[in-house]
């Protein structure tokens, strides 16, 4: 079971994605993550949290007329994918994703048993 | 003859600036009016864009994810077409509890001269989902025209 999951999972990686660039920040109560997906509507956008690893994918469609010259070609296109391995501590129900222009901010709670508490000295 | 002193890290500036002339002028000749005003770049980073070109339109992509449809400005002078703007840092970095920053921010410019002229009040520009959309309809004289020549 487990060799047939790691065939299909060597098979997807066959397929070339552009990597966003993400920020990552830690808050005592969550991690916050920024990832830039310009051109990604929310219906092209799928966020999934498979094993320990989260995995945000994301299409970019251009349109383009048909009879165009290009003049300047910098866009990166194709599909966005980018995977993060989850810590230990985050929450997987309190996961939220919000997507801001061409930004999304996913917000992973962390556990209400690993949150840090302080210690009064009596 | 005259002397002069040698030195080393002034030659070798010289030979920097040559090597930028040539290189800034094979650029030029490959994206012949079109052509990036490269002086006015000062900024850290500037969005990468898509420039195409129909028989009515210039039509100019550019992305810019994380910044606001109020924090952009677009404008045409002397053929100039400018984008600027600033992409501002969403979190404040005070307690300095980041685990990665990937991503740049700051001011950005880029401008680039029209090959030909545009109906400036009809330039249309979109900003959705963090990629700015410039549609410029050229003037009626800067379209390309076919003439057909009957050989008698």
């Amino acid at each position: 079971m487990r060799r047939d999951r790691s065939i299909i999972k060597n098979e997807k990686s066959l397929r070339t994605y552009i990597t966003p660039p993400a920020d990552l920040y830690e808050t005592p109560d969550a991690y916050i993550l920024y990832i830039d997906l310009p051109g990604v509507t929310k219906e092209n956008l799928n966020i999934k949290v498979v094993d320990n690893s989260l995995i945000v994918q994301g299409k970019f469609e251009l349109s383009l007329p048909k009879d165009s010259d290009t003049m300047f070609s910098e866009l990166a296109k194709g599909e966005y994918r980018r995977e993060f391995v989850l810590a230990g501590d985050v929450d997987r129900n309190k996961i939220d994703a919000k997507l801001v222009n061409g930004v999304l901010i996913l917000t992973l709670g962390k556990k209400e048993e690993s949150k840090e508490i302080e210690i009064k000295i009596e | 003859m005259t002397l002069v002193r040698w030195s080393p890290l002034r030659d070798l500036a010289t030979e920097i600036f040559d090597l930028q002339r040539e290189i800034n002028k094979m650029f030029d000749r490959f994206f012949r009016g079109f052509e990036e005003e490269e002086e006015v770049r000062i900024s850290t980073w500037s969005p990468r864009v898509d420039i195409s070109e129909t028989d009515d339109e210039y039509i100019v992509r550019a992305e810019i994810p994380g910044v606001s449809k109020d924090d952009v400005k677009v404008t045409i002078r002397d053929n100039v077409l400018t984008i600027s703007g600033e992409k501002k840092q969403e979190k404040e970095t005070k307690n300095e509890n980041f685990h990665r920053i990937e991503r740049v921010y700051g001011s950005f410019t880029r401008s680039f001269t029209l090959p030909g002229a545009v109906k400036v009040d009809k330039v249309e520009a979109k900003f959705k989902d963090g990629v700015l959309t410039i549609k410029l309809p050229k003037v009626e004289e800067a379209k390309t025209k076919e003439i057909e020549v009957k050989v008698g």
